[in-house]
């Protein structure tokens, strides 16, 4: 497998796995982890490797405040829209998420240019 | 992208070539004798926790209880991670693992031991996030805990989460809080830290002087602590790809006005290179629209999640600009445009109860100031001691600040980044008191920065910090701060525990009590309002003034039936002759005879504990109540275990 398809696949099966746990209810300590997990990081990650920023640990922190804030837009909105679904804002994180995926995949075929830098 | 390769190849040819000439040594000093130090730090660690018995706490909090495995596991961490920092070729992950251990050791203990989620603000959180799950909304004009609907950003993610895991409230997990978000922040901190120097000592030398010097305990499942972050965040993001060049920052000083004195203090300190400025990094216009974009969501969130953060946010930013370390003029301007917004459209129900006293309290520094501490006169005499060592921690860290930028200015590094960012939440206390909390959040806000500035007394430059008096200094300063930074942390913990048996109270009151009650108890301090809490009203006596608690106590029986037919639905405790605003900010206007459905009074430990640390109720006071109540027919006792009793109040007419 290209590597430049690891992380799009990964975020893909991480986002994936959290809606399938979202959907059946029942998947005690792993499920609630796994959907934990996709919150905190995933729609971040799917945007933050979009921009390359090479350090790895710069790209987590921000992609952990990005998740969190994505997240957090979205619930709030929801509360003040009265149209309170939680189920759907984690389809929009997912979708979100795999938008952000997809786009990795495109860029893997046109890398940034140096001239760009 | 091709030195960040060129830089990977280097360093793996220079790992390689350490490795071939010294072999298996190295490896030896660098991974396998530390690992062998963080194992027994945390088989020492282990071997305390069945020993740590909480309902022995005395006044000094969990520190009373704890053996001295526990110590000794905190040494052994303490000499190991230091020693690791000093190695010449120590391993990051190594040095990553301590810190893992240190938190878990200082943050994971009470959650372990206690089994019970810890601190009385932490269950009126979970009660907050119950509310939003089951109504999917917020209530911004409500009574009580009104500022949480104002605000309910952080709340309304974790209904979120709760509700798509099929969670049923937050208490299963809200407990491990403060490992979470110091995990989190470590993250934050690490990469904060490397935007300020190049010298991977210092980095992890300032992360470890961070956690032991984090006495202020706002890292529990808060918004505060939600916000915390993304603060950090942000300062990361302007710091890494929106700082000026210090060559640009140069060029346009030059262009100000030369003249005055105030123009040659400016520009001493912003006409000096940034030191040790690896941080830089050069962006492109893909990234810079991003990061932009990623600005104004964190402020949105952060303007909607908390009160104060943003304010201490604009402050750290507008320094930033001021001082010319970023160029993006827009950026303190637009969260300070969030903000407002967000306080005039949307926290309006906030305001309509609170304005009189913020007003009133902007710019009266003293009173800011004298708002945060405790009365000593009143506190037991193991929380004025408590008190005398907090000060002693956050006086400590302020000095080793100074001494260490004055030795970084000394090795020729002008750290005026940090100073920002450490001196920008100071002017806050000039605003409010912030409910007697001002002041520890300017001290937690500062922190992170302070403690680059500590470290940098042992490691000023690159060449410094070479002989063995540098880990000598750093263990000797980490086993006297240790001592203390656990007494002050775990200080509060006799009236933070909240035992089963107090717990199992709690959940009888919310199951029997029909809505529409009025829920008494002496202080706030117990597991109270974590579920529908909107359907109940609650009370304090420790909230009366004295004259007041001292009538009730002479005669509770007589006294309370009145106090619990007359106050106000959903305020605290009015009574138609007393309807001072400074104890009713949310005074609704309704007095006279309450119509609750029913009346309690719940007295539990932690509400005895509390009572008697800050002084808040006099040392007899649930003695007295018991005695009385238990003789008279308005009151039966509807629960009691060894840790809580709960009486319902009768109407019999006359008491």
């Amino acid at each position: 497998m290209s590597n430049k398809l690891a992380w799009p696949i990964a975020i893909s099966v991480a986002a994936l796995l959290a809606g399938i746990f979202a959907l059946i209810k029942s998947g005690g300590f792993l499920g609630s982890a796994i959907i934990f997990l996709f919150m905190l990081v995933i729609p971040g990650l799917a945007y933050t490797r979009l921009v390359h920023i090479g350090d790895f640990l710069l790209e987590i922190v921000v992609a952990v405040g990005i998740s969190l804030v994505l997240g957090t837009i979205l619930a709030e909105g929801m509360v003040f829209l009265h149209i309170w679904s939680p189920n759907a804002g984690l389809g929009v994180l997912i979708g979100i998420s795999l938008i952000g995926a997809f786009l990795q995949t495109m860029q893997g075929r046109s890398p940034i240019r140096e001239s760009e830098l | 992208m091709g030195n960040m390769s060129e830089t990977i190849l280097e360093r793996y040819a220079v790992t390689k070539s350490i490795i071939g000439k010294r072999g298996f040594g190295v490896l030896f000093r660098t991974v396998f004798i530390p690992l062998l130090f963080i194992t027994c730090a945390f088989i020492l660690w282990y071997v305390s926790l069945p020993q740590i018995n909480p309902g022995n706490m005395n006044d000094l909090g969990l520190v009373s209880v704890l053996p001295a495995t526990y110590f000794a596991a905190l040494g052994v961490l303490a000499i190991s991670y230091i020693v690791n920092i000093h190695q010449k070729y120590s391993n990051d992950y190594i040095l990553l693992v301590h810190i893992l251990l240190l938190i878990f050791i200082i943050h994971g203990t009470p959650q372990i031991v206690y089994g019970t989620l810890r601190y009385a603000w932490a269950w009126k959180h979970v009660g907050i996030v119950d509310y939003i799950q089951r109504n999917g909304s917020v209530n911004p004009t409500i009574t009580d805990l009104n500022a949480y609907h104002n605000w309910p950003g952080f709340f309304a993610l974790v209904a979120m989460y709760n509700t798509v895991a099929g969670l049923a409230s937050s208490l299963s997990y809200a407990g491990w809080g403060p490992v979470f978000f110091n995990l989190i922040d470590l993250g934050a901190l690490l990469v904060l830290f490397k935007t300020l120097t190049n010298d991977r000592r210092l980095v992890w030398l300032s992360v470890w002087i961070f956690y032991l010097f984090s006495w202020i305990g706002q890292d529990y499942f808060s918004p505060q602590a939600f916000a915390y972050f993304l603060y950090m965040v942000t300062i990361i993001i302007v710091l890494k790809w929106f700082r000026r060049q210090p060559a640009m920052a140069q060029a346009d000083t030059q262009r100000g006005i030369r003249s005055s004195k105030l123009y040659k203090l400016y520009s001493t300190i912003t006409n000096h290179p940034i030191p040790d400025d690896q941080g830089v990094s050069q962006t492109n216009v893909r990234q810079r629209l991003f990061f932009i974009l990623a600005l104004i969501m964190i402020f949105t969130v952060i303007a909607s999640s908390h009160q104060l953060t943003p304010l201490m946010l604009i402050s750290a930013l507008a320094l930033l600009v001021i001082f010319q370390v970023t160029n993006q003029r827009f950026l303190p301007i637009l969260m300070a445009a969030i903000t407002t917004i967000w306080i005039i459209f949307m926290a309006v129900g906030f305001l309509d109860g609170n304005l009189y006293w913020i007003v009133k309290s902007i710019g009266s520094l003293l009173d800011n100031v004298n708002g945060n501490f405790i009365n000593l006169a009143i506190a037991s005499p193991g929380q004025q001691f408590i008190a005398k060592i907090d000060r002693l921690l956050s006086a400590a860290i302020w000095i080793l600040g100074f001494v260490g930028l004055y030795r970084r200015y000394r090795a020729g590094k002008w750290d005026y980044i940090a100073i920002l960012l450490a001196i920008a939440p100071v002017p806050m206390v000039l605003l409010n008191s912030y409910g007697g909390e001002m002041i520890f959040r300017v001290y937690m806000f500062s922190l992170p920065f302070v403690a680059f500035l500590a470290g940098s007394i042992i490691y000023p430059r690159l060449d410094a910090g070479m002989s063995l008096k540098a880990p000598i200094f750093a263990t000797v300063l980490s086993f006297i701060v240790i001592p203390g930074f656990l007494i002050s942390y775990y200080g509060k913990e006799r009236m933070n525990y909240f035992s089963p048996n107090e717990v199992a109270a709690a959940q009888v009151i919310f199951n029997i009590a029909p809505k529409g009650s009025l829920i008494m108890d002496g202080v706030y301090g117990w597991p109270r309002q974590y579920t529908h809490y909107e359907d109940y009203n609650y009370q304090y006596i420790s909230l009366l003034p004295v004259d007041q608690i001292n009538n009730i106590l002479k005669n509770p029986a007589r006294q309370l039936p009145y106090y619990m037919e007359t106050a106000a639905p959903g305020s605290v405790f009015v009574t138609p002759n007393q309807t001072s605003p400074e104890t009713e900010p949310n005074l609704p206007g309704v007095q006279g005879k309450a119509d609750y459905t029913a009346a309690y009074l719940v007295i539990t430990r932690s509400q005895i504990a509390q009572a008697e640390m800050t002084g808040s109720l006099p040392a007899d006071w649930a003695t007295t109540i018991e005695n009385s109540l238990s003789k008279s027919p308005n009151f039966r006792v509807v629960y009691s275990n060894q840790d809580a009793v709960i009486y319902q109040y009768i109407d019999l007419g006359e008491p």
